[in-house]
């Protein structure tokens, strides 16, 4: 997988901050190269197809790089906005959002620490449960890992937290393990 | 098909067992191909013992009847919370999201039914009336036809990229890179695999997409901003059925849709997920002015035209199936097992032979479309609720099903890691800039386009490019692919040059 | 055990140990036994696991669970089992000789295991290679023509993977016929076909239960099933084998039987031997994966591990000289 560039946010200085544009072609560039290398203990013909891709993406990030690097203060207004997963939001030359309920871009800080806080959590708290679920089982870990995602969502009303809890437990072991006869991790202890 | 043998396979087709195995089929297909992970292939492949025991028409109806509802329903999940239920809804998800988003939820799931449904009976038709025929087309497709393909269909990339095409293309490459990971199937190379076994097999589509899609979603819904939902609520009171002018705009797009499906399908190797991206980039290039800005950002043209092309991939699937005993995918590979645990041997006999039961079992999946349209339809007002439930409860479902549903595929917790890494990836490349749905369509081409390369280097035996031109439909697809390349770049020529009332018609 | 004991025996449940392993000699099964394809839902090795469930189920009097691991060319599901505990409640279905590629080719890594870290328990299929031509081709109508002209001329011949029992199958007779064969990989037996139906290969090497329907339809024509004895086919009558071709000393299949965990105790072992005996020759069983065009082919443990050996040999040899040695790397 390629290494995925970690903006840090602390290191933010007041004048010349590398742009995300910035990062994200240096990391592609180690990316590529570092692949690259790998190829070298490949016959000649496993690596063919491989190389040339690692090439391509190799010019593709010298070229985000190189326009970072001409245009080093991006103005606040044209902070890179985040792409809906569906990828096709606006046509390049629109740079204004069309949709009626945008997100909320375009503020300061897209790399704030206010911002991403929520996300690394959340991110945290689900890397968690698939770490859980491998010691002590599937069903032991979604139980807890729903409480305590619903928890730190807000949800306090105990009957939402105990009918999201027995409904989404009773729809896997309905779905996958009876009808479709999944075998889901017991994990580590009880094997 | 004469009369006589109309009437037996309707015979066959008409009696409570089948008929209650085609409803079976379609709502289970469809709750199938709405929870991400789960495929139509699965519940297949699991449903083949339990059709031993049954009558074969009943027994395969309700299977193709599966395998069309799964791939209708991955667009419910795809259209209200942008988590496409299979890899053929990812590109339904680009507009149908969006058309959620703005409170029209509803609308997309009632267009995303009708465009299935017709999708669906335009290939069931082409299955009935010209399979011979067409399965002849699908044999004089070999390796240097699909590495083509492939490249035609990476340069869809082009249109799908928000922003900056530059970054659009790093997408795509990155999904290039993906896909050689594992084994290398002509040399038996491990290829950064990292000395693991699970990386062996290379990166799973399903695993991949549903981290690039629902769980970077999940990251970015989390960051709390954009969360109004006042314009979803809405959606809850709109009509799903499309209005008539409304069906009139999608017609074409329909029709055109229903052709490439069917076509996509006769393919052996390709299948839903490539026939939803061409219908979807054919759909956007024909599209005139101000309804081409509206693809990505929520077109019901762009939910038609995937959705309508992914089901008329399952017609056409069918017809190399069925005359010739060779299956075009995992679904109908599975299928084929179903028919020969029945002894029905796929072919020429099949239709000379068993002809009563061939057609009622086609038939049968005329039906089981229609039943599915009816259902999808009635049930949109249903699963829009969906979208009402609060999103601090919604994210926690999301992300357990995500779990199982990476599990599940191969009942591999390493596919859950792969998953995981994939969704945080995705979700800072996104805040970059770089969009998800390129890496997908890289990562779905190519093998296909490695593997095309590189077997018609064999078949070549000396002599590449003679052997590229030998081949009309080679020849064919190279001027296709240069036609769609120069495209642009003419077309901005002729920008300049002619004056401003003609500039729609150059730029279509 | 003393006061440990109360919880051993709740856990005996569960847990799964030599505790159990002895407590089996005297009933077992006492509990479900996971059975691990490593192949996908719908394949062919699961499809013929699904198909002997019930007849196997009932000689034993008691669940199997049928759990597919695939991934890694097999060797997800074929790990599982080799670290399973040697209790006789994981057991799995092993390919011969898909699954030898594995652990021989150095590239991948897995030179710990072999033929010994399992106990074959019985073998259910043996799907005998076979060569396909296109009917209509001119060049040559059967194996002797194809033999003579593929001495002279290279010809495209289809393989289902680097390191499949048909990709083994070509290059052992190229090897010990002198045929100039450029093999072009695959995934799957029908891509083949399509290629050679579409004129786009010359010859199709897969395995008689892929070829027969196509064969009866006519659409390609089977011109020697590769075994190296007089005894045709069952499914392919008219079709001879390569020893009645004048073709003898190569033969090739894919077999599928089932196998646990290396050091099964014997007792369970004999158990399940003799339940799959009569399981795998139900005639019923027998008819079912016959209408696949799969020969049943039941080998008791001594017999099948011979087979198993007999295989690792041949492609120990082969594999050296063209997949994985010095020669093959360039």
């Amino acid at each position: 997988m390629p290494q995925s560039p970690s903006p840090s946010p602390t290191a933010a200085r007041p004048r010349r901050t590398p742009t995300p544009d910035l990062i994200l072609g240096l990391s592609l560039i180690a990316v590529s190269l570092g692949f690259l290398a790998y190829t070298l203990g490949l016959s000649a013909q496993a690596a063919a197809w491989p190389r040339g891709v690692l090439v391509l993406l190799l010019v593709l990030a010298a070229a985000i790089t190189v326009r970072a690097l001409r245009s080093p203060a991006a103005p606040p207004g044209k902070r890179p906005e985040p792409v809906p997963a569906g990828g096709g939001e606006s046509p390049a030359q629109d740079e204004a959002p069309g949709t009626e309920a945008p997100p909320a871009d375009g503020e300061h800080g897209e790399w704030s620490r206010a911002v991403l806080r929520r996300p690394a959590l959340t991110l945290a708290v689900v890397v968690g449960y698939v770490a859980l679920l491998e010691i002590v089982g599937f069903l032991p870990a979604t139980v807890l890992y729903l409480l305590g995602h619903l928890w730190f969502g807000g949800v306090r009303d105990w009957r939402i937290l105990a009918g999201v809890v027995a409904g989404v437990v009773a729809f896997i072991q309905l779905l996958f393990v009876y009808q479709l006869s999944v075998p889901l991790p017991t994990g580590l202890l009880f094997e | 098909m004469d009369t006589t043998l109309l009437a037996e396979a309707l015979g066959n087709l008409l009696t409570p067992q089948v008929l209650l195995a085609i409803v079976a089929g379609v709502v289970g297909g469809i709750l199938i191909g709405a929870l991400p992970g789960l495929s139509g292939t699965m519940g297949i492949a699991l449903l083949v013992p339990v059709t031993f025991g049954m009558d074969p028409v009943a027994g395969i109806a309700m299977l193709t009847a599966i395998y069309a509802a799964a791939t209708y329903g991955g667009s419910i999940s795809a259209i209200l919370i942008n988590t496409p239920g299979t890899p053929a809804g990812a590109a339904t998800a680009l507009d149908g999201y969006q058309l959620t988003r703005q409170g029209k939820g509803a609308k997309a799931l009632g267009v995303s039914a009708l465009a299935s449904t017709a999708g669906g009976l335009v290939s069931a038709f082409a299955l009935l009336l010209l399979a011979p025929p067409l399965a002849q087309v699908s044999l004089a497709f070999s390796a240097p036809e699909y590495f083509l393909i492939a490249i035609f269909g990476l340069l869809i990339i082009g249109s799908l990229s928000a922003g900056s095409l530059l970054k659009g293309f790093v997408a795509g490459a990155l999904g290039l890179l993906l896909a050689t990971v594992g084994i290398d199937i002509l040399t038996g190379y491990p290829r950064f695999t990292f000395g693991t076994t699970a990386l062996q097999s290379g990166i799973q589509l399903v695993p991949a997409l549903i981290g690039l899609f629902s769980l970077s979603q999940v990251l970015v819904l989390a960051e709390g901003r954009g969360t109004d939902r006042t314009g979803m609520a809405e959606g809850l009171r709109g009509r799903a059925l499309p209005t008539l002018a409304e069906l009139k705009r999608i017609g074409a797009t329909i029709l055109r849709s229903s052709g490439i499906g069917v076509f996509v399908g006769i393919l052996p190797g390709a299948g839903g997920d490539i026939g939803s991206w061409v219908g979807y980039n054919e759909a956007k290039r024909f599209a005139k002015g101000p309804e081409k800005e509206e693809f990505g950002k929520g077109s019901i043209k762009g939910v038609a035209a995937a959705e309508c092309a992914n089901n008329a991939v399952t017609g056409g699937a069918m017809i190399p199936l069925l005359t010739l005993g060779i299956p075009g995918g995992s679904a109908t590979a599975v299928i084929l097992g179903g028919l020969l645990i029945h002894g029905l041997q796929p072919g020429g006999a099949l239709f000379a032979e068993s002809g009563g039961i061939t057609y009622a079992i086609i038939l049968g999946f005329l039906l089981a479309n229609i039943l599915m349209g009816i259902i999808a339809i009635a049930g949109a007002r249903f699963f829009v609720r969906a979208t009402r439930v609060p999103m601090s409860v919604l994210v926690p479902v999301i992300v357990a099903l995500c779990v199982v549903g990476s599990f599940a595929v191969n009942n591999s917790l390493a596919d859950v890691w792969v998953m995981l890494v994939a969704g945080a990836v995705g979700y800072v490349l996104r805040k970059v800039g770089v969009p998800p749905a390129p890496i997908v369509l890289g990562l779905i081409l190519g093998a296909i386009a490695e593997k095309g390369l590189r077997q018609s280097v064999v078949m070549a035996q000396g002599d590449m490019i003679g052997y590229y031109l030998s081949r009309p439909l080679s020849v064919v697809l190279m001027a296709l692919i240069l036609l769609s390349l120069l495209a642009p770049v003419l077309a901005r020529w002729l920008r300049k040059r002619i004056p401003e009332q003609e500039r729609e018609k150059a730029a279509a | 055990m003393g006061g440990l004991g109360l919880a051993g025996a709740a856990a005996g449940g569960l847990l799964t140990g030599c505790g159990a392993a002895s407590g089996a000699e005297g009933r077992y099964p006492q509990r479900p036994i996971q059975m691990i394809i490593a192949y996908a839902a719908g394949g062919g090795t699961d499809v013929g696991a699904r198909i002997l469930q019930p007849f196997l189920e009932k000689e034993l009097g008691g669940q199997l669970q049928i759990v597919n691991r695939p991934g890694g060319g097999g060797w997800a599901g074929w790990n599982e089992i080799v670290q399973a505990d040697p209790d006789g409640y994981t057991l799995g279905f092993v390919n011969s000789p898909n699954f030898m590629t594995g652990y021989l080719d150095p590239r991948l890594g897995r030179e710990g295991v072999g033929p010994d870290s399992f106990t074959f328990i019985a073998n259910q299929v043996t799907d005998y290679g076979a060569v396909a031509i296109h009917p209509d081709d001119k060049r040559f109508d059967d194996i002797g023509g194809l033999m003579a002209y593929a001495k002279k001329h290279p010809l495209i011949v289809t393989s289902t993977g680097v390191g499949s029992d048909d990709h083994y199958a070509s290059l052992r007779l190229a090897d010990r016929y002198k045929t100039k064969f450029d093999v072009l990989h695959n995934e799957g037996s029908s891509d083949g076909i399509s290629d050679l139906l579409g004129r786009n290969a010359d010859v199709v090497f897969a395995n008689v239960g892929e070829l027969t329907s196509h064969h009866e339809a006519g659409e390609l024509k089977v011109v020697a099933v590769m075994k190296d004895s007089q005894e045709r086919s069952k499914y392919l009558p008219d079709v001879p084998t390569l020893a009645e071709a004048g073709f003898g000393g190569v033969e090739s299949w894919s077999s599928r039987g089932i196998a646990g965990p290396a050091g099964l105790d014997p007792g369970v072992v004999e158990r399940l031997s003799a339940a799959c005996r009569t399981a795998i020759n139900n005639p019923e069983h027998i008819e079912q994966l016959g209408k696949q065009g799969l020969e049943v082919d039941y080998r008791a443990p001594e017999d099948y591990l011979r087979m198993i050996r007999k295989d690792d040999k041949n492609i120990r040899r082969i594999g050296e000289k063209y997949v994985w040695g010095e020669q093959a790397r360039q």
